[in-house]
């Protein structure tokens, strides 16, 4: 038996949010994933939250966890090593219901340091080419899933939500650093500006929840030398 | 929160606006790193060896004159306050003041920086030029 | 974002991080605010020397003995956890060593103990 601590809050109905406990019966191997599943089966079908995948691909299931932010599928509450698992919902975007929060802002950020490739001049007559080596380059920078644990543990994203977050910061230098993409420049200066890379307060919170074990710290940290670099060049020029 | 940015519009910042976060970042490492070094011999000197009370014969004494000193708590002085009140400036812009209440807070730390950069080379000046000869 | 909702975040987000990451940055803007006080009040006590040399050692005398001589060890240390925590992230952005952050963590936690060390033996033999 492990008992989940579950977070539970319809902005329609309570007043506040409070915890509920359940008690899971857990078998070997279960994920907290399939312990919340338990519960709506079995115990409260009321219970809110997201999942598609279960395979941690997809970033729908991300909360915080026992202290700290993870995808729920890919969580054994053995590996957690504790009577009790306690789960709440991502931080910083506003709760719909339970643990399923609107993640609007958190894509919004995204879309305005414009993932995709920017082009100058004429496009190819085919696709645009790439070389293996290229691509590899990028790896580390565009395996991200979108689940938003960075972002819920991050402080700056806390106290504004205008930064741009850890996710986007990472995705600009995917695209700076892609041999393909012409709009480096406009892509500095867009996170150089105030709710960009300098709001990151180097904390490393993002770096150390990502479940895909990627480092937005080291993406942020490479953006902000490329920033002051630029900057400086044009003031000197 | 907004809806549906339109994304083109929302990327575009000028260079100018990008200057400042920049600058700001970047001469609070610099200053930073002197004044680590700053602050390490200030401590090492003024406390670590200092043995018995400090006084003024003794500082006079080392410092009187020394152009070298004067330098050396010159920049001392000018970082540290930039360093200090920088960093208040980035704590306060994390809270997003409204546009008024960044003008008064900024003409406010202006105010309190310049006050203090004016005192702390009175200050200066007199433990180093000062013509009082303590020994007399 | 309101200042409230901002502040509240601020302190969740701290009990929800439990992180060396997050301890640092707590510390480190503590600290912060606290010596950028330290640096006018200190302006201040030594002003006294514009009123001549006599006040000025006057003044040094009262802010070196009783309480202030211990008040000065824990001076000591809001500089150095400042300090080295300010090295590490500088360190950490500039040469990207955004992975090794927390051997940089505990190098700094060592070398603080040490200076720390040093500091009790002179201020307390
Ligand atoms: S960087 Fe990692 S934690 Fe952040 S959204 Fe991508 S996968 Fe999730
Ligand atoms: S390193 Fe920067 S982006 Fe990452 S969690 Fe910390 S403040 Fe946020
Ligand atoms: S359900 Fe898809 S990542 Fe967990």
């Amino acid at each position: 038996m492990t008992t989940f601590n579950v977070f539970r809050y319809d902005p329609a109905i309570d007043k506040c949010p409070k915890m509920e406990t359940f008690d899971v019966k857990n078998e070997r191997g279960m994920t907290v994933l399939e312990g919340l599943f338990y519960i709506l089966e079995n115990l409260d079908p009321t219970l809110c939250f997201r999942s598609s995948c279960r395979a941690a691909i997809c970033g729908s299931c991300a909360m915080h966890i026992n202290g700290q932010y993870r995808l729920a599928c890919r969580t054994q509450i053995e590996h957690l090593k504790s009577d009790t698992v306690t789960v709440r919902p991502i931080a910083h975007s506003e709760i719909i219901k339970d643990l399923v929060v609107d993640m609007t802002n958190f894509f919004a950020n995204l879309e305005k340091i414009k993932p995709y490739i920017i082009n100058e001049g004429p496009f190819p007559e085919r696709e645009f080419l790439q070389s293996e080596g290229e691509r590899k380059g990028l790896d580390h920078l565009i395996d991200c899933i979108l689940c938003g644990c960075c972002y819920g543990a991050c402080p700056s994203a806390g106290t504004d939500e205008d930064y741009l977050g850890p996710h986007a910061l990472m995705k600009t230098l995917r695209f700076i650093n892609d041999p393909r993409d012409k709009g480096g420049k406009e892509r500095l200066a867009f996170v150089s500006s105030e709710n960009g890379v300098f709001r990151c307060h180097t904390v490393f919170n993002c770096q150390e929840v990502c479940p895909k074990d990627l480092d937005p710290s080291s993406a942020i940290a490479r953006l902000k030398m490329k920033a002051v670099w630029n900057t400086l060049k044009n003031l000197v020029s | 929160m907004e809806n549906n940015t339109s994304t083109a519009e929302k990327a575009d910042i000028p260079q100018e606006k990008t200057i400042a976060p920049t600058l700001n970042w970047f001469t609070q490492r610099i200053t930073g790193v002197f004044l680590a070094g700053f602050l390490f011999a200030h401590v090492v000197v003024l406390h670590f060896l200092k043995n018995g009370e400090i006084n003024f014969d003794r500082v006079f004494q080392r410092i009187h004159n020394s152009p070298l000193w004067f330098a050396f708590y010159l920049a001392f002085i000018i970082m540290g306050i930039y360093h200090g009140l920088n960093g208040v400036w980035s704590v306060i812009i994390d809270y997003n003041p409204s546009e008024s209440a960044r003008k008064g807070l900024l003409a406010l730390l202006w105010f309190f920086g310049i006050a203090a950069a004016i005192m702390g080379l009175f200050v200066l000046n007199g433990l180093i030029f000062t013509q009082i000869n303590p020994k007399l | 974002m309101k200042l409230s909702n901002a502040l509240s975040n601020t302190k969740n987000d701290i009990l929800l991080n439990p992180n060396a990451g997050t301890f640092s940055y707590v510390l480190h803007r503590l600290t912060g605010l606290a010596l950028a006080g330290y640096i006018f009040a200190h302006i201040i006590v030594l002003s006294a020397v514009l009123s001549g040399p006599e006040s000025f050692t006057q003044r040094l005398a009262l802010v070196q003995t009783g309480i202030f001589h211990y008040l000065e060890i824990g001076l000591i240390a809001v500089i150095f956890i400042h300090m080295l925590n300010g090295l590490r992230i500088t360190v950490a952005d500039f040469a990207n060593l955004t992975r090794l952050h927390k051997t940089l963590l505990w190098l700094s936690i060592l070398i603080f103990c040490a200076i720390m060390a040093v500091t009790f033996y002179v201020f307390l033999f």
